[in-house]
């Protein structure tokens, strides 16, 4: 039995996964991301044994693609030349989805902030949004009112766009 | 996705590297105005969001009879909005912000208060609004 773990670095990790099954994890050094994947991989292979030797993902997967130089390699030599900036076939297509996750993410904080400011001044958020954005409010005179209607519109914005961004992301997919 | 994962530890200094992280800023923020001889730091507010790079956060301080107020949301590591007010007497006397509200400004949407004027601000750091503090501080020296 094989197991064919890639890794490779995403913002502040390093983010491991075996390639058959798909299970990733992640660790903040290399070290730690491949004992992390072997834990969830012990973990995985006790609920479903045969899963390795079905792999989700047929030859084509397993090849890589390289960022530096945005050609497909074989995985396993390419590798060895550079391991940090390796991204398989597979991860290509996990990326966009971990993309939409993150915007899933990021919708779901702002929703949930915005929520304390219609709470607080008993506005609805798109109501207020706009406006205040055509000057329509009474510019408040004192500065935490007029601190958190600066957040609350910067909020309100940024889940217009990512709103946006999603509805693109998941067009596409 | 891409791009962020092409972010190697040999590349050389882009402007991402310039981003800032909420608690950095809170940090750097609380460091300037207590430089300035301002005290009793309270913050008020402060919301950590999905990322190290996102939040927003309020604090007060205080000085003799001046109180500053300085309000940030920080998206994706850029300070997205502000509001940096200093109060004199229980009045505003000076505030920075950038609520898209004086389109004929120059600055748009950065500007400035000056009591009751509303005036360009070319630049809009909060280093540039707490050395106007400073100065105004220093104008008003006490009696």
């Amino acid at each position: 039995m094989r197991v064919r773990v890639v890794v490779w670095r995403e913002e502040d990790v390093y983010v491991a996964r075996e390639v058959a099954t798909g299970v990733t994890s992640q660790g903040k050094t290399l070290e730690e991301a491949v004992k992390n994947i072997q834990e969830a991989l012990e973990l995985y292979l006790e609920e479903a044994p045969e899963a390795l030797e079905k792999p989700r993902w047929d030859a084509a997967d397993l090849l890589g693609i390289c960022v530096d130089c945005l050609k497909p390699h074989d995985e396993l030599t390419h590798l060895r030349f550079s391991r940090r900036h390796l991204l398989p076939w597979g991860a290509i297509v996990e990326s966009a989805m971990s993309a939409v996750e993150k915007l899933v993410l990021r919708r779901r904080w702002l929703i949930e902030e915005i929520k304390r400011f219609e709470r607080k001044y008993g506005i609805d958020s798109r109501d207020f949004y706009e406006k205040w954005r055509k000057g329509l409010l009474p510019e408040p005179l004192d500065p935490e009112t007029h601190g958190d209607f600066m957040v609350w519109y910067g909020l309100v914005e940024e889940l217009n766009r990512v709103e946006k961004e999603l509805e693109k992301r998941l067009k596409h997919t | 996705m891409r791009r962020s994962s092409r972010k190697g530890l040999n590349t050389p200094k882009r402007a991402k590297d310039m981003r800032v992280k909420l608690a950095d800023r809170v940090a750097y923020v609380t460091g300037k105005l207590r430089t300035l001889g301002f005290q009793s730091i309270t913050l008020a507010t402060y919301r950590p969001g999905p990322t190290s790079l996102d939040g927003y956060y309020r604090l007060q301080a205080v000085k003799r009879d001046f109180r500053a107020f300085i309000s940030e949301l920080i998206l994706g590591g850029s300070i997205a909005k502000y509001s940096y007010t200093l109060l004199y007497n229980e009045r505003a006397i000076l505030r920075y912000d950038n609520a898209p509200h004086h389109p004929h400004i120059e600055t748009f949407p950065h500007h400035k208060h000056e009591h009751d004027k509303v005036v360009p601000l070319p630049d809009h750091s909060v280093d540039a609004f707490i050395k106007e503090v400073k100065s105004l501080v220093k104008e008003r020296p006490l009696t």
